[in-house]
């Protein structure tokens, strides 16, 4: 019996489809069926202002709760400082009670005794980051970008999307990427890594101003060095050392100096949205769709193994053994055998492979 | 409502973070076994987005076994069962797969009221993400930006004393108001209010109309009363609706189901009740999963389960890391080459292949290392619950139990037999002597979901095929003091034969006892050793049962001591290894 497997995408050609959304609420600028540019804007929005909470009650001091009968403004209005949010009247000639808006901003909530004002703040462009074409547009929230691309989507990634020119900093996937590999040609690049990274090669990538890395590994001593870096890190196959596996070297070497884009993702553990690296295409052909995938393991599937003594191997399925195959840690487990790139044949536990397409 | 026909045959799904394990139980010989099982990838995340595509795959699997026929041509479970075998009597499931409930504490002093919503959060699938106490000295704005900022799903506001005054919590609801105006509606959290029901009217107004509000009984009623229960419950009914019901696949799942589908802690902290009640003793379930622990506990007909939420072997790796702190993980690693940072990149590593199965040495060791870091983190937050008084003589330490059931993939399918009880000795630090069983089919996890529909085919499932005697325990407290004897045992055969031992402090000691055997074992502890007593130095004669390992005497004392130092420590835990049988 069969089993279901994840499926990692690394394929040279797809049709895909990519939502670009702007963080909060703002403005569409691109229309259905325009062709964006990586660099094309297609979006604004505002960041979140500063909050400050004004305590009406206790400044009108109003001896009830409750402001509604004092209110000159009201939830949404965008208010200037020192214009009158509330004002109290009050008898025999004496002047009114008045609160003052302490900032320029949007009240953004009232409740029975305070008043919330959110201060103005900073526009922000969100770029398309994909070569492709408008398929779909959400007011005031994103857009649809078709692309016919190359796909490898990583494991783990940090940072904010990103596009530039690839280019190669290391000749072979398992070298490690050193400060001397990181020169001029990656000045606002996507750099591709190999096995792993040292610390100063990450600084120095910073110092080229780098728009990305790609590296087979991460040591976990340099996660939060790589979470500090303005351009964002893809990870291939794991954390800590691991040569960036064939398939997806091979791929990444075929389109140096093209433009791509890489997504690190969203690392939240229930709700993860993978690492990728798009790398549009110039082709004419119709390259065969995103599909719903079929997860099953079968006779035949390319697959990599993520884990254990062959972990970073790709290869394809040749036989499923009848019976659990026995694994010198002293385990006995449900395998399948595999016929790796260079021809080996290995076993290995169906729990520790993930089907390539 | 469970349909009005005699249910022989049942299958019980068990739907974890990462596997599925589907279970058939029927009618031997008029007694309830467990006849087979299949297991499969749980298929909550995309592209499946379904959990019902694995159910239905682990059923298969026991089709082919069976060479019967569960399901019809749309692949529903066919109920109740027909006369040429075809289908099941009933469908029951649990579901542990999905995210816990984030909370955010909302309260006017620590170590009050804050306090005693933490014990109850301990025993929910909830994790804290954040409180906002009035008590400390950060403006409004600084509370409503972390709300905004965290978007809980529920937040639990405590505080208050019974007839106490009500101003401060009329601050801190203006402070979650004005916070939830600032959300989109679907957005909003679910209001919890255990705190001075004199506030209760006052709060509901306040955020009528913007939050769903779910009023209980004060959590802290007085200064020195604690009452937790109602509020443990509404977050138990939270975690259903909001967490468990909303899985993808649920209704489905539960449309085949006649009782209420339960969540996968609820339904063994059922099996370990009813294990406690039916034998008259004090037990505790251990298991830990790929993203929660569980410590389901019973002591004098008292349940606690502790739910260490986030924390895990899989998807909660990186969670323990934090948690734990990576040093007090690395430091039960004794793989070749190996440093701190190598564990700390196997266990991340591990999280983004939860599925994955360890087959280095430094792959295997690091998940046991989680492992028992996951069980000791849950342990210390869950300790302040268990009962203290004769049966909890030491405040630091877990209770007296009699039987302690070791359950879940990860214990019971290491490598060797040694290694998962060398797991949970390290992570649990038991104490006294108990009986130690293993759930090695997985069965005992449905079983308190399957009783809800025929409780004798849980027991006798529980009885004949849940549970497999592994030995007995001796785990004294005490301080290890090089060079003198921890405990002189004589242990007397049923045949008459005699082995008298004499324990060196700071050993584990198997010595053979077979499985269905029983002995009679005299312990005479030295003046440094407590047998459970709350004595040191007193000595006891206790009957003991044997099993696959054996009695298990585990004198390293209480609280266990991992050296500092890498080269002793290294070498002490290669002592332990060996005296287990790693």
């Amino acid at each position: 019996m069969r089993t279901f497997s994840t499926v990692t995408r690394i394929t040279p050609a797809t049709l895909l489809r990519r939502d670009r959304m702007l963080p909060r609420r703002g403005e569409v600028l691109v229309n259905m069926g325009d062709r964006v540019d990586a660099v094309d804007i297609i979006g604004t929005y505002r960041r979140p202002g500063r909050l400050v909470v004004v305590d009406a009650a206790s400044t009108l001091r109003l001896r009830k709760r409750g402001l509604s009968g004092y209110l000159q403004k009201q939830a949404g209005e965008t208010v200037a400082q020192g214009d009158v949010l509330a004002s109290q009247p009050r008898l025999r000639g004496l002047f009114p009670r008045v609160l003052r808006s302490p900032a320029r901003g949007q009240i953004v909530a009232i409740t029975d005794s305070q008043i919330v004002l959110e201060t103005e703040s900073d526009e922000v462009s969100v770029r398309a980051h994909i070569r492709g074409r408008i398929i779909s547009v959400m007011p005031e929230r994103g857009v649809a970008i078709e692309t016919v691309a190359s796909l490898i989507q990583g494991v783990w990634g940090v940072g904010e999307v990103s596009h530039g020119v690839l280019r190669a900093a290391v000749e072979v996937p398992d070298a490690i990427l050193t400060e001397a590999g990181v020169d001029v040609s990656c000045l606002g690049a996507i750099v591709v890594g190999g096995a792993g990274v040292t610390k100063e090669a990450l600084e120095q990538a910073e110092k080229m101003q780098a728009r990305g890395l790609i590296i087979g590994g991460l040591s976990s001593s340099l996660m939060d060095k790589a979470a500090s870096l303005p351009f964002p890190v893809l990870v291939t196959e794991g954390i800590g050392e691991h040569p960036v596996n064939a398939l997806v070297f091979d791929i990444l070497m075929q389109h140096l100096a093209e433009e791509v884009s890489l997504d690190p993702g969203d690392l939240n553990p229930w709700r993860p949205r993978r690492p990728e690296v798009v790398i549009p295409l110039s082709t004419a052909d119709a390259p065969p769709s995103e599909v719903e995938l079929d997860t099953m393991l079968n006779l035949g599937n390319t697959v990599r193994v993520v884990r254990g003594p062959h972990k970073g191997v790709t290869g394809s399925i040749v036989r499923f053994p009848e019976h659990p195959v026995y694994y010198e840690i002293g385990l006995s487990l449900e395998s399948a055998e595999i016929q790796t790139q260079s021809g080996e044949h290995i076993f290995v536990p169906v729990s520790n492979v993930e089907i390539v397409r | 409502m469970v349909d009005n026909y005699t249910i022989e045959s049942i299958l019980a799904a068990d739907c974890g973070t990462t596997t599925t394990r589907v279970f058939l139980l029927d009618l031997v010989d008029d007694q309830y076994r467990l006849v087979a099982q299949g297991a499969a990838p749980t298929t909550i995340a995309a592209p499946h987005n379904d959990i019902i595509i694995g159910v239905v795959q682990a059923i298969r699997q026991i089709e082919d076994l069976t060479q019967r026929k569960f399901l019809d041509t749309e692949t529903k479970v066919i109920r109740p069962e027909r006369t040429d075998g075809t289908g099941v009597d009933a469908f029951v499931a649990s579901v542990s797969a999905g995210a816990p409930l984030r909370l955010l504490l909302a309260g006017l002093i620590p170590e009050v009221s804050i306090a005693s919503a933490r014990r109850a959060v301990s025993q929910a699938n909830a994790l804290v993400e954040g409180s906002v106490l009035l008590s400390d000295s950060r403006r409004p704005e600084a509370h409503v930006d972390l709300i905004r900022r965290l978007k809980p799903e529920a937040i639990v506001m405590v505080g208050g004393t019974e007839g106490g005054a009500v101003d401060g919590l009329r601050a801190l609801a203006d402070i979650i108001t004005l916070a939830c105006q600032l959300l989109r509606r679907e957005n909003r959290p679910e209001l919890v209010f255990a705190g001075n029901i004199e506030a209760r009217s006052l709060i509901a107004e306040k955020v009528a109309g913007l939050m769903n509000f779910h009023p209980v009984d004060n959590a802290r009623p007085s200064l020195d009363e604690e009452e937790i229960g109602p509020l443990l419950e509404e977050l138990e009914h939270l975690y259903s609706d909001f967490k468990v019901a909303r899985v993808p696949g649920f209704g489905r799942l539960s449309a085949w189901s006649p009782v209420t589908v339960l969540p996968g802690s609820k339904s063994y902290s059922q099996t370990i009740q009813f294990l406690a009640e039916s034998l008259g003793l004090n037990v505790v379930g251990v298991s830990v999963g790929s993203t929660q622990t569980i410590l389901a506990s019973v002591v004098d007909g008292d349940a606690v389960t502790g739910i260490g939420a986030g924390w895990g072997v899989g998807l909660g790796a990186e969670r323990v890391l934090r948690d734990a702190a990576p040093e007090r993980v690395s430091r039960w690693v004794l793989a070749e080459d190996t440093t701190p940072t190598d564990v700390v990149d196997a266990a991340l590593t591990k999280a983004l292949y939860p599925y994955s199965i360890g087959l280095t040495p430094l792959e295997v060791e690091t998940e046991q290392a989680i492992g028992r870091e996951a069980l000791r983190l849950t342990a210390e937050r869950t300790r302040s619950l268990w009962p203290g008084g004769s049966y909890q003589p030491y405040a630091d330490l877990p209770p007296l139990w009699d039987l302690i059931v070791m359950s879940g993939k990860f214990l019971t399918s290491q490598p060797t037999l040694g290694q998962g009880v060398m797991t949970l000795l390290d992570g649990l630090q038991p104490i006294g002597v108990c009986t130690l069983v293993m759930d090695s089919t997985g069965v005992a996890e449905t079983l308190g979901v399957v009783a809800a529909v025929q409780p004798l085919a849980a027991a006798q499932v529980l009885e004949h095929d849940g549970l497999v005697t592994l030995g007995t325990l001796v785990c004294p407290v005490g301080t290890v003091r090089e060079g003198e004897v921890a405990m002189r045992a004589k242990l007397t055969y049923p045949d008459k034969e005699v082995l008298d031992l004499e324990i060196a402090p700071g050993t584990v000691e198997v010595i053979p006892l077979s499985p269905g055997q029983k002995a009679s074992l005299e312990l005479r502890p030295s003046r440094q050793f407590d047998i459970g007593w709350g004595y040191k130095g007193r000595g006891a004669v206790a009957e003991v049962e044997g099993g696959i390992l054996g009695l298990v005497i585990d004198a390293r004392g209480r609280p266990l001591q991992v050296p500092e130092d890498d080269e002793e420590r290294a070498r002490v835990l290669q002592r332990w290894r060996w005296g287990i049988g790693y």
